[in-house]
């Protein structure tokens, strides 16, 4: 709107440059021209999105049995595998799981010179808002994912990427991996020919001293790498070995970004030259874009990097500004000031009825609530310490409703707590099949249940709604439950509080019970972020080991709380991925029979698009930002909206 | 053409009554008395298959629900005769408390004079200098939401303007004859303060509580836009405007119903302390 | 004069003070940054290892001491969530909100200065009653919410102005006209009486007595009289920049001070809290000393001893 010159001198100087620049073969049309890779066969003027080169994409095989892995190989982990590191890297453990295909599906071509001179020149600007920057910093060390994944993503790439169309972890810096038998070392083999910005090929050294950065004392991202002491272990200048000190079955994927920013490398030459707060303020990173330029509390900017390994960005700029009043977001984009907008279901109407299209990244979230303290001695009689109350709390919840209406039909009945349908280890079906029965609206059993309890006419309940960062629909969501409660008789009182009060109060135990001092007897709404890794989020919540203690705490050690533990422990330490889907199956199973943390519904990030600037795309389930998918988000020109 | 600013007061006192701010305040008085009388639904009961319901006078509205309903389902109406009484009782409240404070620090200091004035000047002009609004803010974010919490913010707010207004006032009276015969005849400074001086600041300090008190409204609607409110389920009508906002293009009347009845409000305090300033106090209206 | 000065100067030490010590006990009250920058199932080991490389483990009273300390020599700290020197931060913003500012203000006067002289001319009558109503109606609507609806109007409906942020010379226009609003009100209310007040008194009617007409001794008599106390009232609110665009500067996605002190709260991002609180205090402070003293050299019937 406010750039058609700026838009047409581009469009025109993109032609003159790609009909100047390009070798003999070059075609100056606007659309697309062939790709590296052989005959593409997707729509003509689909970009190469990563998922559309040849079939084998990489899809991270669940509890399936991989086809590297040996029949004949030691298949339990052996107590002792290899007490000191063995200098040999083909000493004794084995690869026992390869989650990436096989290395002959690799889609891109190992030489980067020639073949990434790209025909489709980028251009013009993909404008997105957010509502929040976070820290607006650049070094990955000094934030956890969250706000920073909008702006750093881009820049950098993930020892283990995420597939875009699933939410499940796919290569990235590294091609493919193994966790060898001993339970304990990851092996990755990193892409060769990828390049930093500044030109420095990225190596496996960059790799190792990524990890040695997470460790240090300022950081405060990687809290599982200080947590399993991970060392590195560089083979050679592409093959590198990262070691927990205790069986973590889920390391491998926390260096994924499916599930957080501790897998992100950075360019070890470059930060030993400059230091490292010049290397926040002039970031170098290899992910698609580059930056350019960021103004505290305004906007960031990156170039578009034609080198990249994987995607290479249709647009020349990538803007991400801040606007965090949702109106103002909403009537930016419809003024055309922007591409993209964040923007909550509270605008999925607007949205929808203004002609702008709207981008679903599902699964990102459960809103879920808490029962605090039941083993609190003072709340130890109480109605909440009964199960079946508990249940019958679960069943008075209309959660279609609140898909429908809350979400504006964009969210989803849950699965098991922390369970989604891009989950790692798990029987989707049968969990689908739960889902169906435990997450439906039956008023007629919560009641019998509440009188089987004793409570056939209700009781008080104290329930504090919260909304954590990033998802003010919770609240909504939280006042909707509160009416279901109302309506099924019990006395609710409903007590507003924000994150920033609420969160430290999750910490604050007794003494003598180890129980929350405050929340306990009552329950309060909480989130679980969309992540693959299956327990990680509800073993947090209810082992006693955690601030949450749900269960029970060391002080009050309840037979259920012992009885959880047994059963993460053993799902952790399941090194073969059959048996540990098995196990997880179990643990999920004992963890809502106990009906102590329930989902209310399976939430999404929303963004609002407007068509005459971006063309159409789908969002990552389980992540809520774009950043990964926004080199692949076509323009107009290249894909426009059905 | 321009005549000298002294109008004769009319003696036919009951023509220049302040009429239309009068019954506007009346309605929202007799409504926040009687609110569960007169409410047509349950101002808490949510019906999520209504939501946004337009008024009835738009298409697909209905009589059911006169002024539309909210995102959750809920009646626009009731919850604007329940939200007279919250928001009444938020902005008396704070009103009371602030206004209180201030008239005794500004009697004590204007009166006592010398340490306690300047005790109670530093403190004023602490307040002062701060940023209000972020005053009020940190207020209600460290105790966190509610009806209390937002009258104590309030209170934060308002008290430094009072006490000054009020010890400039004490300071005018102060040598007044009436005043110096009382200590002269040895009345204690308390007698003193309650019998000579509040009296005559009093005008003073009715005007000035009538034109805050739209003031006070605002900025319980601001606070919730900030998201230190009231409780989200709590009816005030500035926490009805604030969340409203998000739907001021799709379902403008969220928003718009409440924001009509603040503005009637506050334009009515305002005329009413305008008037009664022209009635009780010609001083202040310098100010 | 000077002793006055001083005596102010010092006063407003004082004053400092106080804001100061508020702000930081009251800051910390509302909870920890940690919450908001660790993910919501961090261990408590991470929130231990966090709290330490913030230095936030450390004694309330020595983190009171240091902070006072270094603010003697100019440094307010670090921020916790940027982690960058707070004045560098402050610095950055605060000419966006300055800026902001005189228009704001120009916009005020341009409503406020025909409505109160319109008003006061022919008081009691219509235009005066119209004219008041205009000003309470711009006082009495919630400014978000004005500002929300203006976005819509002027950018969406119409396409008239840029909806947001900061640009050319056209992105002023909303936000300021959202403050000059609520600043008019006050200010027309305030010229109408004080205008009043000139009027009656003995030198404007000596003047008319004169035979002068009325239109000069409007506007060479009156308004120059009557507008000191407008301005005093200008510079109180220009004083109050930094609060009174707190909200427009969160609507507009004005990148001011306004909105980074209301980020500082939220984020519970203390060192920038209170760095941004005693700035603005100070800000304030200076701005009222200046009026008082230049309403002295303007009015020769005050002074100050």
């Amino acid at each position: 709107m406010r750039y058609p010159k700026l838009a047409v001198a581009l469009f025109l100087g993109a032609i003159t440059l790609a009909a100047m620049s390009c070798g003999p073969a070059a075609t100056p049309t606007p659309t697309l021209a062939p790709t590296p890779t052989p005959a593409p066969t997707a729509t003509p003027t689909v970009p190469p999105a990563p998922t559309a080169t040849p079939t084998a994409t990489p899809i991270l095989p669940t509890p399936t049995p991989t086809p590297t892995l040996k029949p004949g190989e030691p298949p339990k982990p052996t107590p002792t595998p290899t007490p000191t590191s063995p200098p040999v890297p083909t000493a004794t453990p084995q690869p026992i799981a390869t989650p990436t295909a096989t290395p002959t599906a690799r889609p891109i071509p190992t030489a980067t010179a020639t073949p990434t001179q790209v025909a489709v020149r980028p251009k013009g600007e993909l404008k997105q808002a957010i509502q929040s920057f976070g820290h607006q910093h650049f070094d990955p060390v000094r934030e956890e994912r969250g706000n920073s994944s909008h702006y750093q993503a881009p820049i950098y790439d993930s020892l283990i990427g995420s597939n875009v169309d699933t939410g499940q972890m796919a290569p990235g810096i590294a091609e493919r991996w193994e966790f060898l038998s001993d339970g304990l070392t990851w092996r990755f083999y990193v892409r060769k020919g990828m390049k930093w910005h500044n030109g420095d090929p990225v190596t496996a050294n960059d790799v190792a001293f990524s990890m040695e950065r997470f460790k240090e004392k300022g950081a405060i991202a990687g809290g599982d790498i200080r947590q399993y002491q991970v060392k590195s272990n560089v083979i050679d200048e592409y093959t590198v070995e990262l070691k927990t000190n205790v069986v973590y079955t889920y390391f491998g994927s926390t260096m994924s970004r499916s599930v957080g920013d501790q897998g992100t490398i950075m360019p070890k030459k470059y930060i030993e030259a400059v230091g490292a707060d010049k290397f926040a303020q002039e970031p170098v990173g290899n992910g698609p874009w580059k930056f350019k330029k960021s103004v505290s509390g305004v906007m960031v900017q990156f170039d578009a990097w034609d080198q990249h390994w994987l995607a290479r960005p249709n647009y020349e700029l990538y803007t991400l500004v801040l606007i965090p009043e949702e109106s103002t977001r909403m009537a930016a984009l419809r003024t055309g000031a922007l591409g993209i907008a964040m923007i909550e279901p509270d605008s999925i109407s607007e949205t929808r009825s203004s002609g702008m299209r709207l981008i679903t990244n599902r699964g990102t979230m459960q809103s879920t609530y808490y029962i605090w303290g039941t083993y609190d001695p003072r709340y130890k009689d109480g109605p909440l310490a009964n199960v079946k109350v508990r249940e019958a709390l679960s069943l008075a919840i209309n959660r279609p409703e609140i898909v429908k209406y809350v979400m504006e039909g964009e969210g989803a009945i849950p699965l098991p707590y922390g369970v989604f349908r891009y989950s790692l280890d798990i029987d989707l079906a049968k969990w689908e099949k739960w889902s169906q029965q435990a997450m439906g609206y039956d008023p007629a059993r919560a009641k019998q249940l509440m009188a089987e309890a004793g409570y056939p006419n209700g009781f008080k309940l104290c329930y504090y709604n919260l909304a954590l960062p990033g998802t003010s629909f919770q609240i909504r969501v939280g006042e909707a439950t509160a009416g279901y409660w109302k309506a099924a008789g019990i006395d609710v009182d409903l007590r507003a509080i924000e994150w920033g009060l609420f969160s430290p109060m999750r910490r604050e135990h007794d003494a003598s019970s180890g129980a929350q001092k405050v929340l306990s007897g009552c329950i309060s709404n909480m989130r679980s972020a969309g992540r693959p890794t299956t327990l990680t989020r509800s073993h947090d919540a209810l082992t006693f080991t955690g601030s949450e203690r749900v269960a029970g705490s060391p002080e009050t050690m309840t037979a259920e709380a012992k009885e959880i533990d047994r059963l993460y422990k053993a799902a952790f330490a399941a090194i073969d991925p059959q048996e540990r889907a098995r196990k997880t199956d179990a643990a999920l199973e004992y963890m809502n029979s106990l009906w102590l943390i329930a989902p209310v519904v399976e939430g999404a990030n929303f963004w609002a698009v407007n068509p005459k600037l971006v063309g159409e795309f789908k969002g990552i389930p389980g992540r809520g930002e774009l950043a990964d998918i926004s080199p692949l988000i076509p323009r107009p020109d290249q894909k426009a909206w059905k | 053409m321009v005549t000298g600013h002294e109008r004769p007061v009319s003696r036919h006192t009951l023509r220049n009554l302040p009429w239309v701010p009068m019954l506007i305040m009346g309605a929202v008085v007799f409504l926040a008395i009687f609110a569960p009388w007169v409410v047509p639904h349950d101002p808490e009961a949510q019906s999520l298959p209504d939501r946004r319901m337009p008024p009835f006078w738009v298409e697909s509205g209905s009589f059911r629900h006169v002024l539309g309903t909210d995102s959750l389902g809920r009646d626009i109406l009731s919850r604007m005769f329940y939200g007279a009484r919250i928001t009444a009782l938020v902005a008396a409240g704070a009103l009371m408390l602030g206004g209180g404070i201030g008239l005794t620090l500004g009697i004590l200091a204007g009166y006592l004079g010398g340490k306690v004035d300047a005790l109670v000047m530093r403190a004023v002009d602490a307040t002062m200098s701060f940023p209000t609004i972020l005053f009020a803010l940190v207020m209600a974010v460290a105790l966190g939401p509610g009806l209390l919490t937002i009258i104590v913010a309030l209170v934060v707010i308002v008290w430094a303007s009072y006490a000054r207004i009020m010890r400039a006032d004490v300071l005018s009276v102060r040598h007044r004859d009436h005043v110096i015969a009382a200590t002269a005849i040895g009345c204690s400074h308390f007698r003193i303060m309650v019998v000579h001086i509040l009296p005559m600041v009093l005008n003073t300090f009715l005007v000035v509580l009538s034109l805050n008190a739209g003031q006070l409204i605002l900025t319980e609607a601001t606070l919730s836009f900030l998201g230190a409110g009231v409780p989200p389920d709590t009816p005030t009508w500035g926490a009805m405007v604030a969340d409203g906002r998000r739907y001021v293009a799709t379902a403008w009347w969220i928003s718009v119903v409440p924001g009509i009845a603040i503005t009637l409000v506050v334009l009515a305090l305002n005329l009413f302390g305008d008037w009664l300033r022209d009635r009780l106090d010609p001083r202040l209206r310098g100010r | 004069m000077q002793r006055y000065i001083m005596r102010r100067a010092l006063q407003g030490v004082v004053t400092l003070f106080a804001v100061t010590l508020f702000i930081f006990f009251f800051g910390r009250l509302i909870g920890n940054p940690l919450d908001l920058m660790l993910p919501d199932d961090a261990t408590p080991e991470e929130f231990q290892h966090a709290t330490e490389a913030l230095g936030l483990d450390k004694p309330i009273h020595q983190q009171l001491y240091m902070f006072y300390v270094a603010a003697l020599r100019g440094d307010l700290g670090r921020s916790v969530r940027y982690n960058r020197p707070v004045t560098q931060i402050f610095m950055e913003r605060f000419p966006n909100t300055l800026r902001l500012a005189p228009v704001s203000m120009a916009i005020a006067f341009a409503l406020a200065i025909p409505l109160g002289v319109l008003a006061a001319f022919f008081r009691g009558r219509l235009p005066d009653r119209l004219a008041t109503l205009g000003a309470v109606l711009g006082m009495a609507i919630p400014h978000f919410w004005l500002g929300i609806v203006l976005i819509y109007l002027f950018a969406v409906t119409w396409d008239l102005l840029p909806p947001s942020g900061m640009g050319g010379p056209s992105h002023y226009v909303l936000p300021a006209a959202t403050i000059g609003t609520g600043y008019a009100a006050g200010l027309m209310r305030l010229l109408r009486s004080s205008m009043l007040e000139v009027m009656g008194s003995d030198y404007v009617r000596t003047a008319r007595s004169k035979g002068l007409k009325n239109s000069t001794v409007l506007l060479r008599h009156t308004m120059r009289n009557a507008v000191i106390p407008v301005f005093t009232l200008a510079g109180v609110l220009l004083a109050h920049a930094i609060a009174g665009a707190l909200v427009t500067e969160t609507v507009f996605a004005w990148p001011g001070v306004g909105r980074l002190t209301y980020e500082a709260v939220i984020n519970r991002d203390y060192p920038l809290l209170q760095g941004v609180v005693m700035i603005a205090a100070i800000f304030v402070l200076v701005i009222n000393l200046g009026v008082d003293v230049l309403y002295a050299y303007i009015d020769p019937r005050i002074r100050y001893t």
